[in-house]
């Protein structure tokens, strides 16, 4: 295996100097190859070592896992690796990977243990050297040292398992309830989950919460507190759900669990179903009312009260309070006739304070006057029902007067030219970031329409388009073979097929021509020799020598009689379709009984 | 004749109304990002990059659209959006010097360790060539290739041979560029951590059992998609972990 370094480390150097080379000199295709050789050797050089451990971080807290990589190759035989104590950790997950490869018959084993580790101990800690036997030789990594501070969140002990019978041993249970059993459909109440166990015990178990079907669930939250129970004192760990019945009804959330084999067959450690009823709202319901449930505040503003025609403002609509904030219906903005309005845009806040879902939605739009004069912005309403106090209330805002100066509707367009650099006018621009600001392009004066959304490669005429060469490239090659295996064909062959197109085709001559085209055509074809132009007698000669039967010979001869005679003598009634098919009925006799 | 010059008009009044109907969308679009140049340019910077979102938000596709966007974003400290939108940008424009630029400058600010050598070479050749310029590139060597095979086969010759297999080797970098970047893109589209801050958990029915924290502009690779949750792995390390589907935003285009 020595020998194997010195050749890996070897091939690696070589390779990098040639990848780095050809970086160094190439251009389009030479600068691909470059990173493709030193691709390659990182690649050797990643098989240099037989054994590697890792791990992805060595400062940790007992909240956080450690994953511990294992990486085994350049083998035909590879064992596996033998784990120190690890006692300091708990294994929270583990997989395994081989890899197989095979260069000129030699076959290469590979394998990759991963392992996640959860630290249950603090203070430094070594993760003693892993040994592995690849090819009959052992070898042993470098011990592995970390540093493990406190976490935050409780942990189990060294040496206990959360398995259900340790923790029944222990003294756990678990309870479940509502704050509010008979809530307003979309009030909100809090489900808590509550697990206990003996405070001497540090313990911290996976559990897992019911589905809350009917309720729109927000914001889980878990804290842990010690608890007097009769004679003992106990740990709890509060696991808190904000939930909103979304309709009036009986409705029940299931047994919340945990998360372990076999834990809900034990009462101790599954809660009991909470039953809810949830009342409808009250009736009737005010106009304006679209379903908001909680107690709620409203603000709006206006970034300024004086604007020039063509020149942006803000109008801000605040609403905050507790309830579904996240969920809540938009206020209706007001319309301002004369006066460019973009779409809003909202900006949500929430969290759960006191077991409570508070919180805020920020609506902002944008107006651009279009013509000018004293506007006053109308108050802005909102209807909500608020639990409390069991009755339906409207919030109104106060009208915000607005001077809107300068004339000509044209102004948003003729000012608004695209901007070509990034310079702030304003004294306080609302946001900048840490960064060199001044080192920032500007913005562009973007013509929409340039691109397109369509990605030609997920397209399937894309693809098609690629079947057009090979399709037209193939066509002609089929085309040419195609003509070439049609000229191979002997003339005499072809000659009665040739005299039936000619048939076909010169339907619009003179019969008489069309005739003499047809035998003559048929003849020549047959003789493999023009016969056009040549003396009667030679051609039938000709035919003769061929051994034609005499009678056959002599219809031929009176036809080309006829056809010379009557190509200055008008036919007789009926006579062109005879001669015509004359013509025909003689070149199908010939072709019965022509057996070349 | 009478049903033929209907359906003429038909169709004539058809198009029109699209036609006209695209172009008044358009003109909007255009107001809108005028006035949003113009937020710009007094120092709004959010207020700008919003009314860019929402022309985004309509469905316009546009490297410069994207640019501004980011760059409003950026200006006004939203790294994630930036680096959303200026990503966009360089994907459709990546040989534009401002929109590198600037997507230089919100990498940096957004920072992250080396993504691997794969990611690098794609990013390499996204630096170079668009997915459809790549794509247009190997069909049009595809019909190079073929078009001087069929002229070597029709008049032989010689020096063809050498501008068939250049073609054919142009392809096939073309296609091997384009399948692994239509690859990449299915099975670990590259995505950004929008939120100013988002907490990775190992399991989305335990969300207080957070794994790490990826800050704002953050590049992740979404490996499981679920409807409120995506399963994101860092490039270049081995972090990996569920998030919330509302604090990241895929890149979208290849």
């Amino acid at each position: 295996m020595a020998v194997f370094g010195i050749w890996y480390s070897v091939i690696s150097y070589q390779l990098s100097v040639i990848g780095i080379r050809l970086l160094m000199v190439g251009r389009g295709v030479g600068l691909i190859w470059g990173l493709l050789w030193l691709l390659l050797a990182g690649v050797v050089q990643a098989q240099n070592e037989p054994l590697v451990v890792t791990v992805d971080r060595t400062e940790v807290t007992t909240d956080d896992t450690v994953t511990l990589t294992i990486t085994l190759s350049g083998g035909s035989d590879v064992g596996t690796p033998e784990l120190p104590d690890l006692s300091a950790f708990a294994l929270v997950g583990r997989s395994q990977s081989s890899q197989m490869s095979s260069v000129n018959g030699v076959v290469s084993v590979g394998a990759t243990y991963t392992y996640r580790l959860q630290p249950v101990q603090t203070g430094a800690v070594e993760i003693g050297g892993i040994t592995a036997v690849i090819d009959g030789q052992s070898y042993t990594a470098d011990p592995i040292t970390m540093t493990i501070t406190a976490g935050v969140r409780p942990t189990l002990p060294p040496g206990v398992d959360p398995n259900v019978a340790e923790l029944t041993s222990l003294g756990m249970f678990m309870e479940a309830s509502v704050d509010n059993p008979t809530p307003y459909a979309g009030e909100q109440i809090l489900y808590s989950v509550r697990i206990f166990h003996p405070s001497n015990t540090v313990l911290y178990v996976p559990y897992k919460l019911p589905n809350f079907g009917g309720f729109w669930s927000q914001g889980t939250s878990e804290t842990t507190y010690v608890e007097p129970r009769q004679d003992r004192t106990l740990r709890v760990i509060d696991v808190a759900t904000v939930l909103f019945p979304q309709a009036a009804g009986e409705t029940v959330i299931g047994a919340a669990t945990l998360d372990l084999p076999g834990a809900e067959t034990v009462d101790a450690l599954h809660t009991e179903p909470v039953t809810v009823q949830v009342r409808p709202l009250p009736e009737p319901q005010p106009a304006g009312f679209n379903g908001s449930v909680g107690q709620f505040e409203l603000r709006t503003a206006v970034d300024k009260n004086s604007v020039a025609v063509g020149e942006a403002i803000k109008l801000q609509v605040l609403l905050q309070g507790a309830g579904n904030i996240p969920a809540l219906a938009a206020p209706e903005l007001p319309v301002i006739p004369g006066w460019r309005a973009f779409d809003p845009t909202q900006q949500t806040q929430s969290e759960t304070r006191n077991g409570r879902l508070v919180g805020a939605r920020l609506y902002e739009q944008i107006w651009v006057p279009e013509t000018g004069g004293d506007v006053v912005i109308p108050a802005v309403e909102y209807v909500y029902f608020d639990p409390q106090s069991d009755s339906y209330q409207t919030l109104r805002s106060e009208p915000i007067p607005i001077t809107v100066t300068g004339e000509a509707a044209v102004a948003v367009v003729a000012t608004a030219v695209p901007v070509a650099t990034a310079v702030a006018k304003d004294a306080a621009p609302e946001a900048e970031s840490a960064a060199d600001q001044s080192a920032v392009q500007g913005l562009k004066g973007a013509a929409l329409g340039e691109e397109t959304a369509v990605v030609f490669p997920v397209r399937p005429f894309y693809w098609l388009l690629w079947l057009l060469p090979p399709l037209l490239v193939g066509g002609w090659v089929g085309w040419q073979r195609w003509q070439a295996a049609k000229a191979a064909v002997p003339r005499h062959k072809r000659a009665f097929a040739n005299a039936q197109r000619r048939l076909k085709e010169g339907a619009q001559l003179p019969p008489e021509e069309l005739s003499e085209r047809v035998l003559l055509g048929y003849l020549s074809d047959k003789l493999e020799q023009p016969i056009v132009g040549l003396p009667q007698q030679t051609q039938l000669a000709l035919l003769q020598a061929q051994a034609v039967d005499e009678t056959l010979v002599a219809r031929v001869g009176d036809l080309l009689q006829r056809l010379e005679t009557e190509r200055f003598a008008p036919l007789p009634n009926g006579g062109e379709a005879a001669i015509v098919a004359e013509t025909r009925g003689l070149v199908e006799a010939l072709e019965g009984v022509w057996k070349r | 004749m009478e049903a033929v010059r209907c359906w003429v008009l038909g169709v004539g009044c058809w198009v029109l109304l699209l036609v006209g109907s695209v172009s008044a969308q358009t003109a909007v679009n255009q107001e809108t990002m005028m006035v949003a140049g113009r937020l710009y340019e007094n120092g709004r910077f959010l207020e700008a990059a919003q009314l860019y979102q929402q022309v985004v938000d309509g469905g316009v596709v546009d490297s410069g659209l994207f640019y501004n966007a980011g760059t409003a974003y950026y200006r006004a400290g939203e790294l994630g959006w930036a680096m959303l939108h200026l990503e966009r940008a360089a994907r459709l424009a990546p040989r534009d010097a401002a929109i590198a630029a600037n997507l230089a400058l919100a990498r940096q600010q957004a920072g992250g360790p080396q993504p691997p050598l794969l990611d690098l070479v794609l990013a390499d050749g996204r630096a170079w060539l668009s997915l459809n310029e790549t794509a247009v590139l190997a069909l049009l060597a595809w019909v190079a290739a073929w078009g001087c095979w069929w002229a070597y086969r029709r008049w032989r010759l010689p020096f063809l041979r050498g501008i068939i297999w250049a073609t054919a080797v142009v392809c096939l970098l073309a296609l091997l560029l384009l399948g692994g970047r239509l690859w990449v893109e299915r099975e670990r589209p590259l995505a950004i951590v929008v939120a100013a801050q988002v907490s990775a958990v190992s399991n989305p029915t335990q969300p207080e059992n957070d794994l790490f924290t990826l800050g704002g502009g953050t590049a992740v690779n979404i490996t499981i998609e679920r409807p409120d949750w995506l399963y994101v792995t860092q490039p270049g390390s081995d972090r990996e972990g569920w998030v919330p589907a509302r604090a990241v935003e895929q890149v979208g285009l290849p």
